[in-house]
This record gives structure tokens, sequence and C-alpha cells, in this order.
């Protein structure tokens, strides 16, 4: 397993966010975790990449235990996050945003510079622009290509289609996809339950700080339960 | 027309100590996002510094100098480590932040009066020689002063652009959670930051002392509230719109000392604040990143 989370306890002062949440992500896959606002899904993310403390529980990477290594050495292990909303610099250029993916390696490499302006052509031309000054969708594609540039093993994505319009989330989807079948694996929350359950191998699904149920993407988007609770309704047909 | 070149000349000299010490407080709050009240006093410890190393110890007035400004920045370092980041680890509510800083700046002049006394201080080395440059005066101490903020001006440009440093600075300025999930040790780059901004305000507090010829150990706080002035007309935490509202008030303040009397420089400076932030409330330069 790249990513094993056993038994994990976060919580904000007296509040418990999350009460022992356990899972793993293997090499290739994309995992999805849902859940309703509140469930705790930012902050498993957070706690992944090391942005908060855990209180129990433990977290492995590549088989090292990363549970208290410290946020900024997790990147150069392969461990990347586009963080909820806009996951960018926003004075800084689009190309320094994306320099700054390789800040732990040192200059970026032209391959991978080229690989994010062919996912995202758009970010291409908008290279010398302020990131703060582009479109929500653009600033998307700056955060998501930022992370590549890391070359992350495992990408985890909060939201990445929060706020942007259906046929810009469509792209976003088959670009993940594409990333994927490109060799990272990706851990994505989303609240957009339909598109993320079609696009994942398998899913978690996460109530108040608790994982309730887990199954393939197919099977939960067919679950009865799951689709009263966060699809909107019976399954067609 | 010959005292309007002569205080354009000292507008320069004063927008020079304005930018040394405007920079080192804007970087500061760039990095951290919360204003130190108590930079006065760090101003004020470069200036009791290398006068307690140039006189009572009577080192070379230029090694004194060299000397107090790292000192000053290790003290800053100091200063955050022990009392600013227990407050910023708690989940640093910006108001109580402001409120410690501003104790702080109590404790640490009261620190200093007690270590150096109350009185007047002045260094051994003169102002120099009167140099005519065409139309304006300069003594050979105000040239010193107008060029090495010129060349820390420049090397604070080249820090931020060209090294790794820099670009971390700029990140956590811009947003300092995805800082440090893109692999930067911001515990570092806050350290680091608070020795610059310490440098900077003790080489600023030495500049002031050569300026103004005597001072007193809690001279630095008198600067501190132009230095506030700069710093917000230039839109704060923006770097470059600091050594530019340093340059706007510092010139703007000693010409107008012509015509209105010196005694009235602040009224001017915050004249200028209120003016500006009128038709730009983001300062001169805003800031995409902040909130
Ligand atoms: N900084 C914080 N301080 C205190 N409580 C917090 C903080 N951040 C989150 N929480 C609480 O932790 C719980 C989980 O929050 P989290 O942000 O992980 O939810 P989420 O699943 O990402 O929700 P959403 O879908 O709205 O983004 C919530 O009850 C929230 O109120
Ligand atoms: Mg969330």
């Amino acid at each position: 397993m790249l990513l094993e989370v056993e038994d994990l306890h976060v919580s904000y002062g007296k509040i418990a966010a999350l009460k022992g949440i356990s899972l793993q992500v293997g090499a290739g896959e994309i995992v999805a975790l849902i859940g309703a606002n509140g469930a705790g899904k930012t902050t498993t993310l957070k706690t992944l990449s090391g942005l908060r403390t855990v209180a129990a529980g433990r977290v492995r990477f590549r088989g090292e235990d990363i549970t208290t290594m410290p946020g900024h050495r997790r990147v150069r292990l392969g461990l990347c996050q586009v963080p909820e909303g806009r996951g960018l610099f926003p004075g800084m250029t689009v190309m320094d945003n994306l320099a700054m993916g390789t800040y732990t390696r040192g200059r970026a490499d032209p391959a991978d510079l080229q690989r994010v302006f062919d996912l995202f052509p758009r970010v291409s031309e908008r290279a010398r622009q302020a990131a703060g000054t582009l479109s929500g969708g653009e600033q998307q594609m700056v955060a998501i290509g930022r992370a590549l540039m890391s070359r992350p093993e495992l990408l985890l994505l909060d939201e990445p289609s929060m706020g942007l319009a259906p046929k810009l989330v469509a792209q976003i989807f088959s670009i993940i996809a594409e990333i994927n079948r490109q060799g990272t694996t990706v851990l994505l929350v989303e609240q957009n339950a339909n598109q993320a359950l079609g696009l994942a191998h398998r899913a978690y699904v996460l109530e108040t700080g608790r994982i309730v149920v887990t199954d393939t993407g197919q099977a939960l988007l067919g679950d009865p339960g799951v689709r009263a609770a966060y699809l909107g309704g019976p399954p067609p047909g | 027309m010959s005292i309007l070149w002569l205080s354009l000349g000292f507008g320069l000299v004063t927008a020079s100590i304005l930018a040394l010490s405007s920079v080192g407080l804007s970087l500061q709050f760039g990095v951290t996002n919360y204003i130190n009240f108590a930079y006065g006093a760090f101003l004020s410890l470069g200036m009791l510094l290398t006068w307690t190393l140039t006189r009572p110890l009577h080192l070379p007035f230029w090694l004194g100098a060299a000397l107090t400004i790292p000192i000053c920045g290790l003290v800053a370092v100091v200063v955050d480590r022990v009392v600013l980041e227990p407050f910023v680890r708690r989940g640093g509510n910006l108001l109580y932040l402001l409120i410690v800083t501003f104790g702080l700046s109590l404790i640490l002049d009261n620190i200093m009066q007690a270590a150096w006394g109350v009185g007047f201080f002045r260094f051994a080395v003169g102002q120099g020689a009167d140099l005519h440059l065409g139309p304006f005066q300069f003594t050979v101490a105000q040239l010193v002063i107008i060029g090495v903020a010129a060349a820390v001006m420049v090397g604070v440009h080249l820090l931020l652009t060209r090294t790794r440093l820099g670009k971390a600075m700029r990140a956590m300025s811009d947003n300092p959670a995805l800082a440090r999930v893109s692999g930067i040790d911001t515990k570092r780059v806050t350290m680091s930051t608070w020795f610059l901004s310490g440098c900077l305000a003790g080489a600023a507090g030495i500049a002031l002392a050569l300026n103004i010829v005597s001072f007193q150990t809690t001279s630095g706080d008198d600067l501190l509230f132009v230095v506030f002035a700069a710093v917000i007309l230039g839109g704060i935490g923006q770097t470059y719109g600091a050594m530019l509202g340093a340059l706007v008030i510092g010139v703007v303040t000693e010409v107008s000392a012509v015509y209105v009397g010196s005694a009235y420089k602040s009224d001017v400076a915050f004249l200028i604040l209120v003016v500006v932030l009128l038709v730009r409330p983001q300062g001169l330069i805003p800031a995409l990143g902040k909130a």
C-alpha cells in the first residue's frame, strides 16, 4: 500500500474532528473521500500533508511512518496537496507558482513544465500573469499544475471542482483521470459525489469524523443509502 | 531656490533612513502577518549598541556598526522565538499579538533605559565635510546613508527575486498554508525574516543617529509612526510599496518643513497618508494575496 492510515484521531482544541479513521490507498489508484460539510474531509487531507498534528493513530507512506514528520519534508517523499479553495500564490505569476512546485528539488525540469502545459494549454497562455487575476477555473488549473511540478507519488486533491461551472467540472475530472493514467495516485475529496464516484476505483464515505462505508466507486454509485444521503435520490431507472 | 534643493537633499536622506526601516518592518509583516510595535526599540538598540562599541569600547565606527547590525538581527530572532512565537503557536489571534508587541516595546524600552540610562548620546564620528553635488549639498555621513540605503534596497530586491529564501518569503506572505505543503520550512524562513528585520532596524537606527547627531535612549520610537505611515502608504506588507512610501514621505516631509516649519513633519506625514488612503485605500501598491 502506498498510503496506510490507521485509527487516526485529530482534534481542534476540544472538538474531535476525526474519531479514528482508517483507510488505504494503493499505488495507481484513484480513491475518493466523500461526505457532507464538516465531515472531516479537509481535516483528513491536512493531516496527511502535515498541517494538522495527530492526537492518536498512525500514517504510513511508502512503508515509512510519517505520523509526526513535519509537513515541509513530506513533499520530498512524493506527497503533495492541492488545498481547498484556490491553492495558489495569488501575488506571484503563474510561472512562479509552477516553480514553487519544485521548491524542494531546485530547478524546474522543462519536461515537467511541458507536461503541465500539455494538460492545461490555458495555463501556458497566462504564464506571465499574476495568478490571483485568473478566472476560478484557470486558478484551479494552476493549483493542480503546481502540485504536478513536484512529481507527486500521491496527489491529494481537496474539492477541485468547487465553484466551477459544470463544463469546467467535467474538464477537471477528465484531467484528473489523465493524470492518474500517467501514473500518479490520487486521493480525491469531493462534494460532487456523483462524478467523484464515477471516476474513483474505490471510495470512502466519511460521516462526522468516522468512515461509515467503503466500496468500489461503482458499487457506491448504486448503493441506495449512499444515493439517498449524497447523490440526491434513488438510482435512475 | 537653494533652500528647496537643500531640503530636497534632506528629504533623500530621511527617505533613505525610512526605506531601511520600512522595508525591515514590511518584510516581517509580510511573512508573519502581524504588525510589530516593538520595532522602534530595535532602532534604538542599533543606536545604543553602536554607541557602546565605539565610545566606551573604542572600536572604529565602521566596525562598531558592522557588529551592531547582526547583533540586532539575533536579538530580533530571540525575541520572536521566546516571546512572540508561543503566541502565534497558540493559534495567535492577531489582535493579541498586536498588544503583545506593544507591551514588548515598553519592556524593551525599559530594559534599554535601565542599561544605558536616560540622557543624550552622540557618536564619535561627526557628519564630515559638506560636499556639493550639482545643486545638492550633503555631508559625508548623509551620502553614506543614501549609498547604503540604495545598496540595501537593491540587495533586498535581489534577495526576493533571485534566492530560494526570497521566494520562500514571498510564498509565505502570499499563502502560508500552501507554503508549508510546498515544502517550505516555514520555521526557518520565519527566523531568517526576523533576523533580516532586526538587521535592517539596526542599520536604520545607526543611520538615524548619524543624521540627528544627538539621540536619546528611545529615539527609535520617535521614528516608528513615520515608518508606519510609509509602510501603510506603500500598501502594507508590500516591500516595494514600503520603498516607495519611504521616498514619498521622506521627501515631502522635508520639503514641507521649509514652508510649514519642521515641528509639523509628522503631521505632514500623516496628512499625506490620509489623503492617499482616501484615494487608494489599498495603498500605492495593493497586495493581491492578502485578505
Ligand atoms: N480551524 C478549526 N477550528 C475548529 N474547528 C474546526 C477547524 N477546522 C475545521 N473544524 C471542524 O472540524 C470538523 C471537520 O471540518 P473539515 O473542514 O475537515 O470538514 P469538511 O469535510 O472538509 O467540510 P466541507 O465539505 O465543508 O469542506 C468540522 O466540524 C469543523 O467545524
Ligand atoms: Mg473541506
